[in-house]
Order: structure tokens, then C-alpha cells, then sequence
């Protein structure tokens, strides 16, 4: 017998489901750093080790994302989903309850691993699973979730720490965790494992756990080392070795767990390094300016100057709900890099930035980091028929998990040791970010050029149906290919013309 | 043919006109000229790129030139002083060398893909140079 939820058929409720299972881990991951005083005066450890925490939490989330691919093909989705919202519930209640530091721990990398395991089983369905008109929805939801709630954390994370306690928020995100454990159960409808032929890619999600775990040691160990000390940079260049790995080995593999090989064209390559530098840049510049006002600022006050982080973040969700069938879905997602590089650019202007430059700064960069990473995710996975989907959000979230949770730590170093003070290293870094954003935004359209593509509004109908992509994708590089230097003749002489008729 | 001349012209004037300002200007105004050497180098050679006609050699030299455009750029904004000055230094030179050796490159392939083209034989099969341009394509390898 097949056992189907009573809201089974609710888009609603199926949305809501999405919504609190992303929001509470990826909210908390911004909101940590203003609690960080409190969470280590209150369970009596140090400041390393709960960068170590937070870095482990952050590589079990980029491992979770490969780790749920596999796990799709051959265990029933659906009930694979509600025992990760129910691990995601333990965890996060062992996490507010912690009795010692090692709860917490536990709990917290518990939350991690969770939140992208919910995030590949239950995203998908949701945008291949309703008609094409509930899409919008789905992409405004879509980006709310992920970029919304991580715009939001900086001003939640304030507001807690200004009530001087941090487990009210623990205990807020286990409530929200047991509504989306509810939802889940509400919303059940048995699904069959994708595809149980597939080969247990058992080196593949090996590659990913121990890179992710190498490489966010090293940077977690930033804090009390040098860049180049061997508890460092080893992790670090060893871990991103192995990630490196990790994708030469998908795009060689005969039958690859993650679709890098399909991947590896125009548009898909333009939307991950997009999402890779957006998510990077954005980040670490507000760590890096929420480090400069948390010795001037009160928390609560700090918090509140990046509110329009998440109003800047809520307005571009909107917008690419209004623009999402058009083709100005591209110019979207480099507008977005734009916006990015102008907010960082206002913070630039003093530091430590006052509270004018950071209220426009902060929503200048939430209107980037909205505009930017949603569209980005969605051009690569719109380049591929939909059916492969949740690979394809299992690799960029992997790649911007990576990218944003690791640059981030390296230049909050960076500015503590580049210069004399830290309001001259946060310079430095900050205009890294800016390079990044800039640099980022020009390759993407760079290769767009190179690709020799004409935008085109997403053909989501035929997407749909599963068997091809929204539009087509050029070979990387299309336009410049197998050219000769016989072409070098090109202006001294003219090929003979064929006379016809 | 004549934008790979130009885009290796720009990129040799570039080396050159940094290489005086190296002796000219002091550290100050030598940075920030050094920065628009860079971008100017970049933004040139990018254009260029994204033509076809240029071959993988000249290809190669391009993501040369412009690794060392970019590393100027860097460069002019994080050192001072005589660090700066020696850096400029050795970037315009590099810049210049690559400029030259992108010039010479291009003549001698322009060379070789006329002898080719003269070489073909003229039924159609591959690109082949019209009769009326045969004579001037043979002076035109007499000048080259």
C-alpha cells in the first residue's frame, strides 16, 4: 500500500517543507560570528576550537551535498528525507541543550550534514515536480532560503547576542527543524530510489569528505596560526588538492556520481563561477566588515546595519521572480556581481565604515549576492535537461560551499597579518573581495563572449519534460576553436568564390 | 591579420612607454601608470582573444602577456618605492619581449601560410588564393 500524506498535493505545504528545512542551518552560519564571545565564555572552550566547530559544521554541509546524490539512487527518497529531518531535529537539539562541548559539537556538525542532505532530496521535487507556473515561486523560494537567510544572520545573530544568551536561537532553529520533520510527514509521498543500477561511488564521496574536511581545518586553524604553518596551509592545499581530484575523477568517470563532464559547456561553466565568486565575495566581506564593528559597535546595533542585506536580498528574490522567463535572467546574474563589487566598494570608502556607508553597503551587497547566486545556480541547472537536476545542484552547492565558508576565514586572517592594524589589513582584503567580484563577473561575461552566445529566455516547458535543456549551451570556448593561422590571411587575399546557378 | 598586428603593436608600446616611465616619474605617479599599462595590456589583449585567426601559439602568448597585465595591475597597487621601481622594471621588459616575440611570431606564420596557400593546388580543394593575388602574395612573401 502506498502511503501518501494528507498534504501530499499542497505546493504550499511542499514549500513550506523547503523553507524550514534550509533556513535555520544556513540563517545560523551568518549568525554565528556576534554570538562567538558568549557561545565561548558559556561553554568554557576557546575561540579555536570553536572556529574548528564552525569549519567542521561547514565541511559536513559541502560533503552532504554529494553524500545525498548517492544516497538518492539507491534508498526511497522521500523516506531518506524524513530521516534527515529527523537527524536534523537531534542535532539541533542536542546543540541547544548542550550539557558540554562536545553536544555542541556534535550537534552542530549533525546540523550541517543534515541541511544539504534536506537540501538535494528536497529541492528538486520541487522545482521538476509542480507545472511550470508554480516555477516562480519556486526560484523567488529558492532564493530566499539560501541567500535570504544567510542576509538575515548577521542582524539575528546581533539581536541574540544583545539578549546576552545563545540558546533561544538553538532552541528556535530545533522548532523549526520539528516543523519541517512535520511538513515532511504531511507532504509524504513514497519516492523510489533514482536509479539502483548506479555503482556505489564509493571514492567520489570519499574524495569530497576528506578534501572538505582537510581543507576547513586548515582554514579553522587560521586563527591561531600563520598562513604557512604546517597545521594549515597543509590541510589547506591538500584538502583543495583533493577536491580538484574529486572533479578531474566525475568528469572521467564512465558512470560519475556528479555530471561534471555534461557540465562542462558555456553557460553551466559561466553560472558556477559566477555562484563561486558571489558567494565567496560575499561572505567574507561582511565577516570582514561585522569583524571591524564588533570592538566600536554594540552587537545589537551591528546587527542592525546589515538589515538591508536582507532587504536587498528579499528585493532581488523578487526580481528574479518577475524576470525568470526572460532572457534578462543573464544580465540578472552579472548585474548581480556589480552590485556586489559597488557594496564593497562604499564599505572601502572608510574604515571602520560608518553607519550610513554600511546600511547602503550591506544592501548593496544583498541586492548582489540575491541577483547573483539564484540565477547563477539556475543558469547552470536550466542547461541541462531537468532530470539531472539534483546533481547539478549537488556540484555547484558543493563548489559555493567550498568557496564561501573557506576564502572566508583565509582573508579574515589575511586582515589580522597583512598590515599593521586591522582596519589597514581589512583594507587589503576587502579589495581582494572587490577584485573577486569584479574579476568574476568579467570572466563569466568573458566566456559568454568566447562561447559566442546570443542570451536567450529559458525554454522551462520542454526543461520540463526531462529529456533536454532550457536552451543550448556552446562548447566552452565555441567561437575561438580549431582556428588556423591560414586564417591569417584573412585581408591580403579572399578564398575563390563558388559561382552557383 | 591586422588585429593580431595591432593587439601586438598595443602590447609592445605598452612594455616601451612603461619602461621610460620607470626612469621618468617617480614611485607615486609610476604606480598608478603601471595600473593603466596593466588594464590597457588586458583589456587589448582580451579583445584580440576573442577574435579568431590567431592560432594556439600566439593564443598561448596572449594568456602570457596577460597573466603578466594582470600581476602589474596587483603589483603597481601593493609595492612602493624601489620594490615598485625594479618591478615596473622587469614587467616592461617582459611586456616588450612578449611584444616583440608576438610580432616576429605572426610574420613568420603569415609567411608560412602563404607558402601554403601557394602551394594548394587550385581545384577547389581547400582555401586557395585567387590567381590575381598570386602575384601579389608572391611579392608579398618577398617582403616578408
Amino acid at each position: 500500500m502506498r502511503i501518501r500524506g494528507p498534504l501530499a498535493d499542497s505546493y504550499g505545504a511542499a514549500a513550506a517543507m523547503v523553507v524550514a528545512a534550509l533556513v535555520p542551518y544556513l540563517g545560523l552560519s551568518a549568525a554565528i560570528q556576534p554570538l562567538t564571545p558568549l557561545l565561548v565564555k558559556q561553554l568554557h572552550t576557546s575561540q579555536q576550537t570553536l572556529n574548528l566547530t564552525t569549519g567542521m559544521a561547514n565541511a559536513a554541509y559541502a560533503v552532504g551535498t554529494v553524500l545525498a546524490v548517492q544516497l538518492a539512487q539507491h534508498l526511497p527518497q522521500r523516506r531518506m528525507l524524513v530521516l534527515y529531518a529527523s537527524l536534523f531535529v537531534i542535532g539541533s537539539v542536542l546543540a541547544a541543550w548542550a550539557p558540554d562541548l562536545g553536544a555542541f559539537i556534535a550537534g552542530h556538525v549533525l546540523q550541517g550534514l543534515c541541511t544539504s542532505l534536506m537540501l538535494i532530496a528536497a529541492v528538486p521535487p520541487l522545482v521538476i515536480g509542480w507545472p511550470v507556473q508554480k516555477l516562480r515561486y519556486t526560484v523567488v523560494i529558492m532564493n530566499m532560503c539560501i541567500f535570504g537567510a544567510v542576509a538575515a544572520g548577521p542582524t539575528v545573530g546581533g539581536v541574540q547576542a544583545a539578549a546576552h544568551g545563545w540558546r533561544p536561537l538553538f532552541w528556535i532553529i530545533a522548532a523549526i527543524g520539528g516543523v519541517a520533520l512535520l511538513l515532511s510527514l504531511l507532504t509524504y509521498e513514497d519516492a523510489p530510489p533514482v536509479d539502483r543500477s548506479a555503482p556505489w561511488d564509493i571514492l567520489a564521496v570519499g574524495l569530497a569528505a576528506s578534501g572538505c574536511v582537510a581543507a576547513f581545518y586548515g582554514a579553522s586553524e587560521l586563527a591561531t596560526h600563520a598562513f604557512l604553518d604546517a597545521a594549515t596551509f597543509g590541510p589547506l592545499l591538500g584538502g583543495l588538492g583533493l577536491i580538484v581530484l574529486l572533479v578531474i575523477h566525475q568528469y572521467t568517470g564512465r558512470r560519475p556520481l556528479l555530471t561534471v563532464r555534461r557540465l562542462a559547456s558555456t553557460l553551466p561553466v559561466a553560472g558556477i563561477l559566477l555562484a563561486i565568486c558571489s558567494a565567496a565575495t560575499s561572505v567574507s566581506a561582511i565577516e570582514l566588515v561585522g569583524a571591524l564593528l564588533q570592538h566600536k559597535q554594540q552587537p545589537l546595533h551591528t546587527g542592525l546595519l546589515f538589515l538591508p542585506e536582507f532587504g536587498g536580498a528579499a528585493l532581488s528574490a523578487a526580481l528574479f521572480g518577475l524576470v525568470y522567463r526572460t532572457r534578462l535572467v543573464h544580465l540578472l546574474a552579472v548585474s548581480g556581481m556589480v552590485f556586489l563589487a559597488g557594496g564593497i566598494a562604499v564599505v572601502l570608502g572608510v574604515l571602520p565604515p560608518t553607519d550610513v556607508l554600511t546600511l547602503v553597503g550591506s544592501g548593496l551587497i544583498g541586492i548582489g549576492v540575491g541577483s547573483s547566486v539564484a540565477p547563477a545556480l539556475f543558469i547552470a541547472g536550466w542547461s541541462l535537461a531537468s532530470r539531472e537536476v539534483q546533481r547539478v545542484f549537488a556540484l555547484v552547492e558543493l563548489l559555493r560551499a567550498v568557496a564561501a565558508f573557506m576564502i572566508a576565514p583565509i582573508l579574515m586572517h589575511l586582515a589580522q597579518t597583512v598590515a599593521a592594524s586591522p582596519q589597514a589589513g581589512s583594507r587589503v582584503a576587502l579589495w581582494i573581495c572587490f577584485g573577486l567580484a569584479t574579476g568574476g563577473g568579467a570572466l563569466a561575461v568573458y566566456l559568454y563572449v568566447l562561447g559566442r552566445v546570443r542570451p536567450r529566455a529559458p525554454d522551462l516547458e520542454g526543461w520540463l519534460e526531462g529529456e533536454r535543456g532550457a536552451w543550448p549551451s556552446p562548447p566552452l570556448l565555441d567561437g575561438i576553436r580549431g582556428d588556423t593561422t591560414d586564417e591569417l590571411l584573412r585581408g591580403y587575399a579572399r578564398p575563390r568564390a563558388t559561382r552557383t546557378g | 591579420m591586422i588585429v593580431r598586428s595591432l593587439s601586438n603593436l598595443w602590447l609592445t608600446l605598452a612594455g616601451g612607454l612603461l619602461l621610460a616611465a620607470c626612469f621618468a616619474f617617480a614611485p607615486g605617479t609610476l604606480g598608478w601608470l603601471a595600473l593603466a599599462a596593466g588594464c590597457a595590456v588586458l583589456v587589448g589583449l582580451l579583445g584580440a582573444f576573442a577574435l579568431r585567426g590567431r592560432g594556439w601559439p600566439q593564443r598561448a602568448l596572449d594568456l602570457l602577456a596577460m597573466a603578466l597585465a594582470g600581476w602589474t595591475v596587483v603589483a603597481s597597487r601593493t609595492f612602493a618605492g624601489s620594490t615598485l621601481r625594479w618591478l615596473s622594471v622587469g614587467e616592461s621588459f617582459a611586456l616588450l619581449g612578449l611584444g616583440v616575440l608576438s610580432t616576429l611570431l605572426g610574420q613568420l606564420q603569415l609567411r608560412a601560410a602563404i607558402e601554403r596557400a601557394l602551394r594548394r593546388p587550385a581545384d577547389g580543394r581547400g582555401p586557395a588564393l585567387p590567381p590575381s593575388s598570386r602575384r601579389s602574395s608572391h611579392r608579398l612573401v618577398g617582403r616578408v
